[in-house]
């Protein structure tokens, strides 16, 4: 559905979208990212840190919202800001929905500029990662999400 | 013997506005499309340069601030028990000192794109000593940034790191 910057108001949202990492992609996420951090892949050593099972890393939940706001915002759209906090651990098998909220437009360049503030919850409603993102949507063009 | 707490604060704070510049190296191809299959995301970040556009692959906006070590990295015996090893932050003296990330302020200034080699600059803005109810940790406030060969800055990170 083509953009039209006068309906992008603050206030709007979008969402849920979901995603449920699995004991695979926590592992690829680690090689990828060289991290060899045991509560990762481990699960008894996850276990004995009071960890309900192996972590989803800190920047997988960075991704995950990033995703979602790109894919809101679709083609030619580009994150110029970005940031997320880590609050809350997930674990494989978890089902997370990532929401966000548009807090301001405004338009340069003939660009238009949509602020959100980002939340990830996971199937218990517990935050774990808040997040904020000013997404720069160049050519008119979103996805619904 | 482990240094006390109060020990690594103070050599810490010791080391706020040193900046330590490293090169981080080539950005391969195949590195962010691996980079985007283990996180799901599309190849290109969407509406970016795709595989069939003819341009370089743009990183995914995470890519250089989500990888954690850009060496080959230390032998496995020289890992910390829980596999963790002193990253970009080796010049500061936490050995023995576990470290956890909270996320990330990121400014995303220009794209990242395959071939090009990346520098960046490590450098400590702060660092505080809290006193939380397992006991006492640091709070290390860290800036990394990120410039391509040609010197036009990429990335602008900013982060807290808690060190117990």
């Amino acid at each position: 559905m083509p953009l039209d910057p006068a309906t992008v108001r603050a206030g709007d949202s979008f969402g849920p979208w979901l995603v449920t990492p699995t004991e695979v992609q926590l592992f690829r996420f680690s090689a990828v990212t060289w991290n060899a951090h045991r509560i990762h892949y481990d699960l008894p050593h996850a276990s004995a840190e009071g960890y309900p099972g192996i972590l989803v890393q800190s920047h997988l939940h960075g991704c995950f919202l990033a995703q979602a706001v790109l894919a809101w915002g679709g083609p030619g759209s580009r994150l110029l800001r970005f940031s997320w906090q880590n609050r809350d651990v997930a674990v494989p098998g978890d089902r997370l929905a990532c929401t966000g909220t548009v807090t301001g437009v405004s338009w340069l360049d003939g660009s238009v500029r949509v602020a959100w503030e980002l939340e990830e919850r996971d199937q218990n409603g517990r935050l774990c990662a808040p997040g904020t993102a000013l997404l720069e949507v160049g050519d008119g063009q979103r996805q619904d999400g | 013997m482990t240094a006390s707490m109060a020990e690594v604060y103070e050599n810490t704070r010791k080391l706020v506005g040193v900046v330590h510049p490293r090169v981080l190296g080539r950005i391969e191809r195949r590195d962010l499309e691996r980079f985007c299959a283990a996180t799901g995301a599309s190849i290109a970040s969407p509406g970016r340069a795709g595989p069939d556009s003819g341009r370089p692959l743009v990183a995914h906006p995470l890519y250089l601030t989500a990888v954690l070590g850009w060496r080959p990295g230390p032998a496995n015996e020289e890992l910390r028990p829980d596999g963790t090893e002193v990253l970009d932050i080796d010049a500061i003296p936490l050995s023995g000192l576990r470290l956890m990330g909270g996320g990330q302020d990121l400014e995303l200034h220009a794209d990242v794109t395959e071939g090009m080699t990346v520098r960046s600059e490590f450098s400590l803005e702060d660092v505080e000593i809290k006193e939380g109810r397992s006991g006492s940790l640091l709070l290390l406030h860290v800036l990394r940034q990120y410039w391509d060969d040609q010197g036009t800055l990429l990335v602008t990170c900013r982060e807290t790191l808690m060190a117990r």
